[in-house]
């Protein structure tokens, strides 16, 4: 049951991580409108996948439904593809995308 | 359905016998949708063709999983209680989340075989057949949602 329900916490990262990580980055993680989802849950899943607070969760989901899209994180191509198959489980449209 | 509060690391609603029958209703639905729709990315090469596939059958596993973890927990002793005329439902958060994905799930795949209606302009008398089951499950699940969406926003 845990694999489907705990918000994820990465870990902190020390500063030559957080250095390899910027140079490795490249790809980012986009959430599409849809027009069925409500907006209540797309908020909630960015809260449980990202762990972020309500506040931030909403504003990425305002942007998502009246933008089209939101780019929610840019991250490694690995990192990417998690959180994607972590909001395509929530049954949202989400890709990633090569940072242009 | 009613959401009474938080009861140690349970998140307690009271309900009546016919909303726990959509509950069980809905999980028994479960799932609709089969993510074939929805690409890992833009990308057209062999690479990301073989990702997305890996994708799809993880999503179709995970769903598998659900299923029958959802199961376990509407059968689970404890789960549904009797309170006077009425029942209570108690749910962990994780099984919560996970009956919310669910309910997620039928809702949006009731959507797609009602031909992707505009939500708000169902014309519901018109539905008979599958269509009228659809068009129940897509408001129980939306009612559903919302329930425990609202007690999630609560620290159990």
């Amino acid at each position: 049951m845990a694999s489907v329900a705990e918000p994820l916490t990465l870990p902190d990262l020390d500063e030559q991580r957080k250095t390899d990580l910027k140079l490795d980055s490249g790809y980012l993680v986009v959430c599409w409108n849809d027009p069925v989802n409500l907006m209540e849950y797309v908020t909630h899943v960015f809260q449980q996948v990202f762990g972020w607070d309500h506040s931030k969760a909403e504003r990425h989901m305002m942007q998502v439904h009246n933008e089209g899209k939101s780019v929610l994180t840019r991250e490694t191509m690995e990192r990417a593809e998690h959180y994607v198959h972590q909001l395509q489980g929530y049954s949202l449209h989400a890709t990633m995308e090569r940072e242009q | 359905m009613k959401f009474q509060g938080v009861d140690e690391d349970h998140y307690v609603w009271s309900l009546s016998a016919s909303e726990k029958r959509a509950l069980i209703m809905i999980v028994e639905e479960f799932p609709m949708l089969d993510g074939s729709l929805r690409p890992l990315s833009s990308d057209a090469t062999p690479e990301a063709a073989e990702h997305n596939q890996l994708l799809i059958e993880a999503l179709a596993e995970r769903r598998q999983q659900m299923r029958q973890d959802a199961r376990a927990i509407l059968s689970a002793e404890g789960t549904f209680q009797k309170q006077g005329p009425k029942l209570k439902l108690r749910l962990k958060r994780s099984e919560a989340d996970c009956l919310l994905q669910i309910a997620n799930d039928v809702r949006v795949g009731c959507w797609t075989r009602l031909g992707s209606p505009d939500p708000a302009s169902v014309p519901w008398w018109e539905l008979i057949g599958d269509n009228a089951k659809f068009g129940f499950l897509l408001d129980a699940c939306g009612v559903l949602q919302m329930q425990l969406i609202h007690a999630l926003r609560r620290a159990p």
